[in-house]
């Protein structure tokens, strides 16, 4: 790999923090519209112009480039499609969020950007969502939920392992809900007023007319543009999907047995981690962050001659943060290289967030459950 | 008594033209109704698929119309703040939820019924999952204000998402794909996940077949096209169930190696010749034939799996094997609830009927509806059997359980306190058997409007006549029942009757004791026969017994020595605890020629042979040592030595 995972790790979620950024100050421009239309655009000024400068715009671009490709990158050197419930979600929201988003960005900031008498303000865009291109809107609306629904369930899986998530999470929590629901009433609203300018205000809507002429005009141009995106997130798709389906097909009869404690055994291919073998074998393992080496409470006790791949740095990281003893493994790290091996697990499968925040909270006698005792 | 079943009497007791009356009009009735039913809904079919494509057209424009005017994009809007508040709340609810439920299910269950209680808490995790999502999705959608025409289909939707979830989340509890062992029915692990998938797609398409037609009617008014659309998606829940039958009934284990299984009766044919049969009688007849039809079904199914599903719960009480075994007594518990589970299958199957019939409350109660009056009596009849079952299930095990805990009866061995007991339970379990099924028999007429009174009447008088021929059968019954009551004799017990026929007590019977003679014989002596019952086994018994001895001998010494042997007796480690009383003697008489001695002592019943030869022969020992002997019945020998001269 040419840099770290650690640095890759951090770069990842700086991008995702930049558009998440992003999302939010648009989403709370839109919000203004329970306001007065004039009101969005007067705050554009403040909460958008930043991002449509120059700089802004290739931070932006580069942001979103660094995350899709670095997301894409990381579903390709996965071995297993065997994943948390909610890294499925993130993987399958990622994913369709580059083409339901295309055409509104090449549409608007592209043309913006391309011809200046192009008016792409808020009664604009909001007249030809409601009234010209419905069909766009509802596009529109689906991708604002699917942005930041990832968005907010990446931000949260970062923030809950953080010592400062008791008092952060309180404030957070309530925003991730806040901010995108106050964005749709704000389009609604906003939206019942520049239907009913429509209707009354005829120069308005000539200028709007000549403004959509413009758009219709730079059709095709834009087509290319959108053509051009669609080919290259499609195949960088593909190769992703299909190195990981090739990896799985040439190993899927390569079997490697692993026993855990309690005198369970599951199997697994090569090239799995013990995770991915514990989860797809339905054995109970806990793991607070979904197999990304950050929260520690996947460890396992493996013998020293165990035949594992070798520790990486974000594990060895974690590891020493949680002071993990040396025969201390994280299972989500520790992929197999074909012998058999056995592992003892450390948290019980029903740790929180807690554990990563306080690793030695849980390591403490657990209280047996009455109702569970046999 | 109840006046719309007077004919149904009327057949028991043999007017027979009285039922052909009142069933004919039915009859006629009926199949009049149903063939107007039957051309009335082909007509309607007819309509609805010529109708529906103009009607699909006009719905389309609508819709069409609706994104124009912005209505569409308004509902959108809207939907998702539904979307964000309902799915949000309940993802926020899970990152503390998911913790315990994980605690929960990572737990191993080591018997069925803990299996049942974990279950239950995963049910309560998930479910209150659902019922926020339930709720705050509906609050949400009650404070937005919603274009018109669109608040049915929200309704629709939530109640579609509200269905779906449910039924999948109770498959995925009592079938547990992923965790086997806390797993609620027996499946096997390769069905289990399609089965979990099977019941939400199903659930999906049966509530969209339900849905769908009635948002059509409400916000489209298309009739048509939503009749067509209700057939539709019929055919399609009718294939998926087909299909899902004979998925199920597969033999093998999915690996293609089937196990070889005994011939068993074709469910699989069976369920599907009913849903295809409730499928043409849906098309045809009417939902409400096809109602009833899938209703008595249901039950059948149930009634038939039912003891499946139960003793599913007490595997480990019934062994390994999945077959109850027959050699050895269930517990009282499994089978009591398999009655409740019947009672309550058949009453469920009943009550549907009723509300399929939609026979209104005040008829039900007026009793102005004969079939909905019979089946009530039916449900009466069902509950009283359920009573009387269950009644019986626990006096049952209650008596047999106690009996086996009682030693097994051995008639020679020494009476115990438990004889008691053991003479009289299994005389009440049979006693009590007859009682349930005559007090059932007769309560189940009387519930079902047939005359007893009658019944009983000619029952007394035909007694009457039985009567005079069975005067010592009656006797002998009676009095066996006072002498039980009095406690007069117990199995174990050595008897002697009136008639001096005497022997330990082996059987007891209605009319007969059975006694053993001492000497072998088994006699058997009808209660009425008995007279003066003797009873010797009771509380202690005396014996005496008289030794003869010269008159040359002193009395107080004799005394003594036989007193002393009493005491070394009762000291004696295996006769000493049967001895009340020592053995006593004294001088009782002085005949010409002998003294009498006689000797006394008290023991438990039964004993008395073994003391007394015990106590003669130390008698004997102790006179021989003093050199003593018995004195003879005739003259008396006497030697007199006469001293030699000095």
């Amino acid at each position: 790999m040419l840099f770290s995972r650690l640095i890759v790790r951090r770069v990842r979620l700086a991008s995702g923090l930049i558009l998440l950024l992003f999302v939010a100050g648009h989403l709370s421009n839109l919000a203004l519209g329970l306001v007065s239309v004039d009101a969005m655009e007067r705050w554009r000024g403040v909460l958008l112009m930043p991002w449509q400068t120059g700089v802004g715009q290739g931070l932006l671009l580069a942001a979103a480039i660094v995350h899709a490709g670095l997301g894409l990158a990381s579903l390709a050197s996965r071995h297993s499609l065997v994943m948390s419930r909610t890294d499925w979600v993130q993987l399958l929201l990622g994913l369709a969020t580059p083409p339901l988003l295309v055409n509104h960005v090449v549409g608007l900031q592209v043309t913006s950007d391309l011809v200046a008498r192009f008016n792409a303000d808020y009664g604009y865009v909001l007249a030809v969502y409601w009234h010209y291109a419905p069909l766009f809107a509802l596009q529109q609306l689906l991708v604002v939920v699917i942005v930041w629904a990832h968005g907010a369930i990446g931000l949260y899986s970062t923030l809950v392992l953080k010592r400062a998530w008791p008092w952060l999470g309180p404030i957070v929590i309530p925003m991730l809900f806040a901010v995108p629901i106050l964005a749709l009433l704000g389009f609604a609203h906003a939206g019942e007023a520049v239907l009913a300018r429509l209707a009354t205000d005829a120069d308005w809507r000539a200028l709007i007319e000549q403004n959509l002429l413009i758009q219709q005009e730079m059709g095709d141009c834009l087509g290319v543009i959108e053509a051009g995106v669609f080919l290259v997130y499609g195949t960088t798709v593909a190769a992703a999907v299909g190195t990981l389906a090739a990896k799985i097909l040439r190993r899927r009869r390569i079997r490697v047995m692993v026993s855990y404690d309690g005198g369970l055994t599951a199997v697994g291919r090569v090239g799995m981690s013990v995770l991915e073998v514990s989860r797809a074998n339905d054995i109970p393992h806990a793991s607070v962050c979904g197999g990304r080496a950050r929260c520690g409470t996947c460890r396992i006790i493996v013998p020293a001659d165990a035949d594992l791949g070798p520790p990486g740095e974000a594990e060895l990281a974690t590891l020493h943060r949680v002071q993990a003893p040396a025969d201390a493994r994280l299972a989500c790290q520790a992929h197999l290289l074909g012998g058999a091996v056995s592992v003892r697990r450390v948290y019980p499968a029903f740790v929180d967030a807690e554990a990563a925040r306080e690793p030695g909270s849980w390591l403490e006698e657990i209280e047996p459950d009455l109702e569970t005792v046999p | 008594m109840r006046p719309s079943l007077i004919s149904l009497a009327g057949a028991v007791t043999g007017t027979a033209s009285a039922v052909a009356k009142a069933d004919e009009p039915a009859f006629q009735r009926l199949a009049g109704l149903a063939s107007a039913d039957v051309s009335a809904n082909l007509q309607a079919l007819r309509d609805d698929f010529a109708l529906a494509p103009a009607e699909a057209e006009r719905f389309g424009a609508a819709i069409a119309a609706a994104l124009g005017d912005g209505t569409a994009v308004r509902a959108v809007t809207f939907a998702l703040i539904l979307v964000i508040v309902g799915a949000g709340l309940e993802w926020l609810y899970w990152t503390f939820a998911a913790a315990p439920l994980r605690a929960v299910v990572s737990t191993t269950a080591t018997t069925p019924r803990q299996a049942v209680g974990l279950a239950l808490r995963r049910l309560a995790y998930v479910g209150f999952g659902v019922m926020l999502f339930t709720a705050s999705t509906v609050g949400a959608a009650l404070i937005l204000p919603w274009p018109s025409n669109v608040d049915a289909i929200v309704i629709a939707a939530t109640a579609l998402v509200v269905a779906v979830r449910s039924a999948w989340i109770i498959a995925d509890v009592v079938v547990s794909p992923h965790h086997p062992s806390l797993r609620l029915a027996a499946i096997q692990q390769y069905k289990s996940g399609p089965v979990v998938g099977g019941v939400a797609w199903l659930t999906m398409l049966a509530a969209t077949a339900v849905l769908l037609p009635q948002v059509l009617t409400t916000v489209g008014s298309v009739p048509h096209l939503a009749g067509a659309t209700r057939v539709g998606m019929g055919s399609l829940v009718t294939v998926s169930l087909l299909a899902a039958v004979l998925i199920a009934s597969r033999r093998d284990d999915g690996r293609g190696n089937g196990r070889r299984k005994r011939p068993r009766f074709p469910k699989a044919l069976i369920a599907s010749f009913v849903i295809v049969a409730t499928a043409i009688l849906a098309l045809v007849g009417g939902g409400r034939i096809a109602a009833v039809l899938v209703d008595i079904a249901i039950v059948a199914a149930l009634l038939g799996a039912s003891k499946r599903i139960v003793f599913f719960f007490w595997r480990d009480a019934m062994g390994k094997d999945e077959e109850p075994a027959t050699e050895t007594l269930p517990d009282m518990l499994p089978l009591i609830v398999l009655a409740v589970v019947r009672f309550a299958a058949v009453l469920m199957g009943i009550a549907g009927l009723i509300l399929i019939m939609r026979v209104p409350l005040a008829e039900l109660t007026a009793g102005s509806n004969p079939l909905a009056e019979f089946a009530l009596h039916v449900a009466d009849t069902v509950a009283l059997a359920f009573v009387v079952y269950v009644g019986w299930i626990a006096i049952r095990f209650a008596i047999d359980r106690r009996l086996r805990k009682l030693a097994p009866l051995d008639p020679h061995s020494a009476p115990s306190e438990n004889t008691r007991l053991l003479t009289l339970l299994p005389l009440l379990r049979t006693t009590l058997a007859i009682v349930f099924v005559t007090l059932f028999t007769l309560s189940a007429l009387w519930t079902l409007g047939i005359e007893i009174a009658p019944l009983l009447a000619g029952a007394g008088i035909f007694g009457l006549a039985i009567g005079f021929g069975a005067q010592t059968l009656v006797r002998d019954v009676i009095s066996g029942v006072f002498f039980l009551i009095e406690d007069v004799f117990r199995i174990g017990e050595y008897i002697e009757s009136g008639t001096s026929t005497k022997g330990t007590v082996e059987h007891i019977s209605f009319r007969t004791v059975a006694l053993r003679h001492h000497n072998g014989p088994l006699t058997f002596v009808p209660y009425g026969l008995l007279g003066t019952v003797r009873n010797d086994s009771r509380d202690w018994v005396i014996d005496k017994f008289n030794i003869p001895l010269p008159l040359s001998v002193d009395s107080e010494k004799i005394r003594k020595m036989i007193k002393g042997i009493g005491e070394d007796l009762a000291l004696d480690p295996e006769l000493g605890p049967l001895i009340r009383e020592p053995l006593k003697g004294k001088l009782y008489r002085v005949d010409p020629g002998v003294k009498i001695f006689r000797c006394k002592f008290m023991t438990a019943p039964g004993y008395q042979f073994d003391v007394r030869t015990a106590a003669l022969k130390r008698i004997e020992a102790a006179l021989v040592e003093a050199g003593i002997s018995f004195a003879g019945a005739g003259p008396q020998t006497i030697l007199v030595r006469r001293a030699p001269d000095p």
